[in-house]
């Protein structure tokens, strides 16, 4: 598939490469500088700052130090603006031999470019590796024409106390009941309860031997978080901790708002709109590249027309594919109605009722 | 210092690609002409996404199967998805209403077996090339490295990019304080989409996400009086049909891809008094529609016009 692709690629080339050594002090030179130079607030994560594309020496054989130097008396820095230029213009205007710089522009466009893939492979691997996992609740798996898909984000929002942490668990509760799949939970508000979560299996399971299908990770902050999906992402690549991981089919973080509030809102929009584009961006790709269904929960501000809207801004309305709101059904205890805002496969705005009693899985 | 270029390269370059023209003719009128750029903007949920895949199946089907008229084009697609958000699943699912359509629409007494449709569209599916990006560095080389794919297929005629603003905070962000350095990918993969678009006389459309949003022509008036919202300006009163959709665009993009665009579709939601009811939301397609605003639905079957 698309990943293992990728990681056969790399593996090809740092065979090749003679000095690995240096290449990683150098990388983590740059990087150590990087993180002394930028304020702790405005970290990203090191996949996506962009250091990956600086040019440096023993990216590939012909990149020496000699052709670096030539390189750099003309600005060229990045492989973005290597690649731009022709490869010609290059060897006219730094000085690099023609051949030299052909060679270089191949191995980066090799190393570093997405591969194109065809319909029908990416549709054969798509019907291969989409499962559709059930909600626990006949009534929303209808409305999600089946349940939570794997390869997709799906977001619940609703106010406080609207149950969006029960609904969580009644998921998890019915992904770990069966032995082929495992789940892991970001909690950033300690509102897991493994007790609750206990009510929810069905009572001829094996208790201890269910929970351990699902890790639980606790996040204080947006930082946490990445680290957290940064190390799933580890272990989903390579084979450490691979009965779990192998298995893995759920991804729930719990309460996405309850991270990005503290720096929201603060002076400098544009880092904190990167940030949640870099957080965004990490969800998707760990449902997309990996097969997993990722569920979020987000708070609600009101929003035009006094209808409840979901919070966190514009932005973060284009990284979901689906989104659920769960709104109190006329003052009832008990009983919420979950609607469909937003369906990248079917219909939105129908609702179910739904029904939260106070032990067992919800109804 | 003359151009070099390969046998091969010289090849495509004057070779003739599939034309596609004529597809969805209430919008694009005549074209899409070759080298046109093709903007789609609008807000989140407005049905671009949809659009973009009906606009692939009427271009990866080919004109005739089996002696049904499909209405194809029969051309190569290249789609980089930068927002991770392509259904494969929707499409194939998309060609088969399309194709079951056509073939009830024929009205001859064909008897045709899932299994050679789920044959042929697997071979329409040949067609399609999907690229992801996750950032606008791989964008930048992904874009040269494409290069080698059209002078390969000579079928290629349409690049479909979803979105092109989707790294737009990430880049500014990482820009820091200089505007130049915030646009500097940006401007790259402008220029390689430029050299692509005209050296191989292909069409590229491209969404775009409302980033901004100009301030509201309705508003909400709060009566301090009884505590009430008053809701008589907005919405419903909003015609969208007979509003200049192009008001409602704010620009975001570098100046390179201002002057790129030559066309720039414009989706709205539309906010009409039947849009509440469940499943019958509609929305609005303007700007440069030929013929004006338009209303539509997306159904099971997809992207869809509504007479009026």
């Amino acid at each position: 598939m698309f990943s293992q692709f990728f990681v056969a690629r790399r593996k090809m080339q740092f065979g090749a490469r003679n000095n690995v050594q240096q290449l990683r002090n150098d990388i983590q030179k740059f990087e150590i500088f990087l993180s002394s130079v930028t304020s702790p607030l405005y970290q990203f994560p090191p996949n996506l700052t962009g250091t990956m594309s600086i040019l440096q020496i023993g990216l590939c054989a012909s990149l020496d130090e000699v052709n670096l130097d030539r390189l750099k008396t003309k600005n060229i820095y990045k492989t973005t603006d290597f690649v731009s230029k022709d490869p010609e213009e290059i060897s006219h205007s730094t000085g690099v031999p023609y051949k030299d710089a052909v060679a270089i522009r191949k191995f980066i466009l090799a190393q570093k470019s997405a591969l194109p893939v065809k319909g029908n492979i990416f549709y054969k691997n798509a019907v291969e590796s989409t499962t559709i996992i059930s909600t626990g609740l006949n009534s929303v798996d209808k409305l999600l024409d089946g349940g939570l898909y794997t390869g997709e984000v799906t977001e619940i929002c609703g106010g406080i106390a609207a149950g969006k942490t029960q609904l969580c668990l009644n998921v998890s509760a019915s992904v770990i009941k069966q032995d082929c799949q495992t789940a892991v939970f970001i909690d950033t508000g300690t509102s897991f309860s493994a007790r609750r979560l206990a009510q929810m299996l069905p009572s001829t399971s094996k208790l201890e031997e269910t929970l351990a299908r699902i890790h639980l990770y606790t996040a204080y902050d947006i930082y946490d978080v990445f680290n957290i999906l940064e190390s799933v992402r580890v272990h989903l690549k390579t084979p450490s901790d691979k009965d779990f991981y192998s298995r893995l089919r759920l991804l729930v973080l719990d309460n996405v708002a309850s991270v990005v509030y503290p720096f929201l809102g603060g002076g400098a929009f544009a880092e904190n709109q990167g940030l949640l584009c870099s957080l965004g961006h990490m969800l998707k790709s760990l449902a997309v590249d990996f097969s997993i269904a990722v569920l979020i929960t987000n708070n609600t501000v009101g929003g035009e027309r006094g209808m409840p809207a979901a919070s966190l801004g514009r932005f973060w309305s284009s990284v979901h594919h689906v989104r659920l709101l769960l709104g109190d059904k006329d003052g009832t205890e008990a009983e919420r109605t979950v609607t469909v805002l937003k369906n990248c496969r079917g219909e939105t705005r129908c609702s179910m009722d739904v029904c939260i009693l106070t032990d067992g899985p919800l109804q | 210092m003359a151009n070099k270029e390969t046998g091969l390269q010289f090849l495509a370059r004057l070779g003739t690609r599939p034309h596609v023209s004529g597809i969805e003719a209430d919008v694009f009128g005549s074209g899409p002409q070759c080298k046109d750029v093709i903007e789609i903007y609008g807000e989140e949920g407005t049905g671009k996404s949809e659009f973009l895949s009906h606009l692939i199946v009427q271009c990866i089907l080919p004109e005739a199967w089996s002696s049904i008229d499909l209405g194809g084009r029969g051309a190569s697609v290249i789609f980089i998805d930068t927002e991770y958000k392509f259904s494969i699943l929707r499409l194939v699912s998309l060609m088969e209403k399309q194709v079951l359509q056509k073939l009830a629409d024929c009205g001859k007494e064909f008897r045709l077996d899932a299994s050679q449709i789920e044959v042929f569209i697997e071979e329409c599916l040949e067609r399609l090339y999907i690229v992801r990006c996750s950032s606008s560095e791989e964008l930048v080389i992904t874009l040269h490295s494409l290069e080698g794919v059209i002078c390969n297929d000579p079928n290629i005629s349409l690049v479909m990019i979803d979105s092109i603003s989707a790294f737009y905070w990430l880049d500014r962000s990482l820009g820091g304080d200089s505007i130049p350095a915030q646009e500097a990918n940006l401007k790259l993969t402008v220029e390689a989409l430029t050299k692509l678009v005209n050296t191989y006389n292909l069409v590229l459309f491209a969404t775009k996400s409302a980033v901004y949003k100009k301030k509201s022509q309705d508003s909400v008036g709060f009566d301090r009086g009884s505590g009430v919202y008053d809701m008589s300006n907005t919405g419903c009163g909003r015609n969208c049909l007979s509003e200049d959709l192009d008001l409602l665009h704010a620009e975001f993009m570098c100046k390179p891809w201002q002057r790129f665009v030559s066309h720039r579709l414009i989706l709205v939601k539309d906010t009409g008094n039947q849009a509440s009811d469940a499943g019958n939301q509609t929305f609005v397609i303007g700007g440069d529609c030929v013929k004006g605003n338009q209303r539509f639905k997306v159904t099971q079957a997809g992207f869809k016009l509504v007479d009026e």
